[in-house]
């Protein structure tokens, strides 16, 4: 009997057209624009079109995945969106993707782990084809954060950009590669350090008092302090667990909210940055679409390939944490 | 000069302040007392302050080390800005 294994077929993503660069961003002080890229290495943005959502994007990303994977969409088993930006607070948004992305037979839900959203997301969909449960599943992680955050706050307006990546997964044999192992943390006593507070059951839009509550807020040095002690904690873990050697490892696709931390983890790891895929001085932070949209393009521009061991890990609200191991 | 503080505080409360510091902020309160303060809350504070007082208070006087009580100063007398900017340079 051989071992099931989740096979990476392949990826996807969309992020749209619209291009912001910080010079553009008007509405803040003239000598705040500079401290953009010198206190995140962000310079610019994508933003969706006003007639673009969530599952918009989803589809795009959904569609070029299963294209390049030589996929038909009635074959999806299953799909599951991560998004913490969704098209509604209900139905999940992942059941109009399926709709318009012709997915039939597929049944389909969202995830909520913010911007650890991909990393939850390719754990969960391990566990289905592990399990026997499914053989094909298509993995999405889309955000719109344009629309929920204050366009006024320098704390995090700057930051963000929207945009959607896509996996699709394949059940397959323990030497062809694919997901071999995954960590996930999370510590709810945090859970207010990344929140839109307004908007839920706690606190409905019709008894907020502060306009504000409506949008996005983070507590930025308390993230920052939170991202640089717990990953590279979570990378060591996930690779001692699967007996692997930080050496063995080609590529890690760390979730991209700020370039800082992405050198402190590396530092702690005692890894050269340059095995850090980034590309957050083009997209901003796209949260839980981060990883998956890195993880596409580290595989477009050749960054890695077929065989490679990669390790995909973000954080975010939650406060959550999670990491892949994945061979190629 | 009372009245500032209060308006001051009050749109702080919205923007920045956490229950507990409610607890601790006073005129003589630093801004990096207050949680989560950073360069980018500076920002935020800076446009919080032009939009309800109509004053442009230049970052370097929302420096670290900068007291409730100094940026009250400026609000109530904004002719003051310049000449606290012109010590700002001359230290610089």
């Amino acid at each position: 009997m051989h071992e099931r294994i989740t096979r990476l077929v392949s990826t996807g993503s969309y992020l749209p057209e619209k291009r912001l660069a910080n010079d553009e961003l008007l509405q803040f002080p003239r000598e705040a624009i500079p401290l953009i890229g010198e206190k995140t290495g962000v310079y610019y943005r994508r933003l969706a079109a006003d007639d673009e959502c969530t599952s918009d994007l989803a589809l795009q990303a959904a569609k070029r995945c299963l294209q390049k994977g030589g996929v038909e969409p009635q074959d999806v088993d299953g799909i599951i969106l991560a998004t913490s930006s969704p098209d509604r607070l209900q139905p999940a948004t992942a059941t109009r993707l399926q709709h318009l992305l012709g997915a039939r037979r597929a049944f389909a839900f969202d995830i909520n782990s913010v911007c650890s959203g991909s990393t939850f997301g390719i754990a969960l969909v391990d566990g289905l084809v592990r399990s026997g449960q499914c053989k094909n599943v298509l993995m999405v992680a889309s955000e719109v954060y344009s629309r929920i955050l204050n366009p006024k706050d320098y704390a995090t307006f700057p930051f963000f950009g929207d945009g959607a990546g896509a996996a699709f997964f394949q059940v397959g044999l323990a030497r062809e590669g694919g997901v071999l192992c995954s960590r996930l943390e999370t510590d709810g006593s945090k859970s207010d350090m990344i929140c839109v507070p307004a908007g839920g059951t706690r606190l409905p839009f019709g008894k907020m008092t502060n306009p504000r509550a409506a949008f996005f807020r983070m507590r930025g040095p308390d993230v920052f302090s939170f991202a640089v002690e717990k990953i590279p904690e979570l990378v060591r873990q996930l690779l001692q667990e699967a007996n692997v050697s930080m050496t063995d490892i080609r590529c890690i696709i760390c979730h991209q909210a700020n370039v800082h931390i992405i050198h402190k983890i590396a530092a702690s790891l005692d890894v050269p940055v340059e095995r850090f895929f980034m590309n957050l001085a083009e997209y901003g932070n796209t949260a839980g679409a981060s990883v998956l949209i890195a993880l596409d393009e580290a595989l477009t521009q050749g960054n890695i390939r077929r065989g490679d061991l990669v390790v995909t890990v973000a954080f975010g609200g939650g406060l959550s944490w999670g990491a892949n191991l994945i061979r190629i | 000069m009372s009245d500032v503080w209060e308006r001051l505080k009050s749109v702080m409360m919205e923007e920045f302040l956490e229950p507990d510091d409610l607890m601790i902020v006073t005129e003589t309160t630093k801004l990096a007392e207050i949680s989560n303060w950073d360069s980018m809350a500076a920002v935020n504070l800076q446009i919080l302050i032009h939009e309800t007082f109509c004053v442009e208070l230049p970052l370097d006087l929302l420096r670290d080390e900068a007291t409730f009580s100094d940026l009250i100063g400026f609000i109530s007398f904004p002719e003051t800005i310049a000449d606290a900017m012109r010590k700002v340079n001359i230290r610089n």
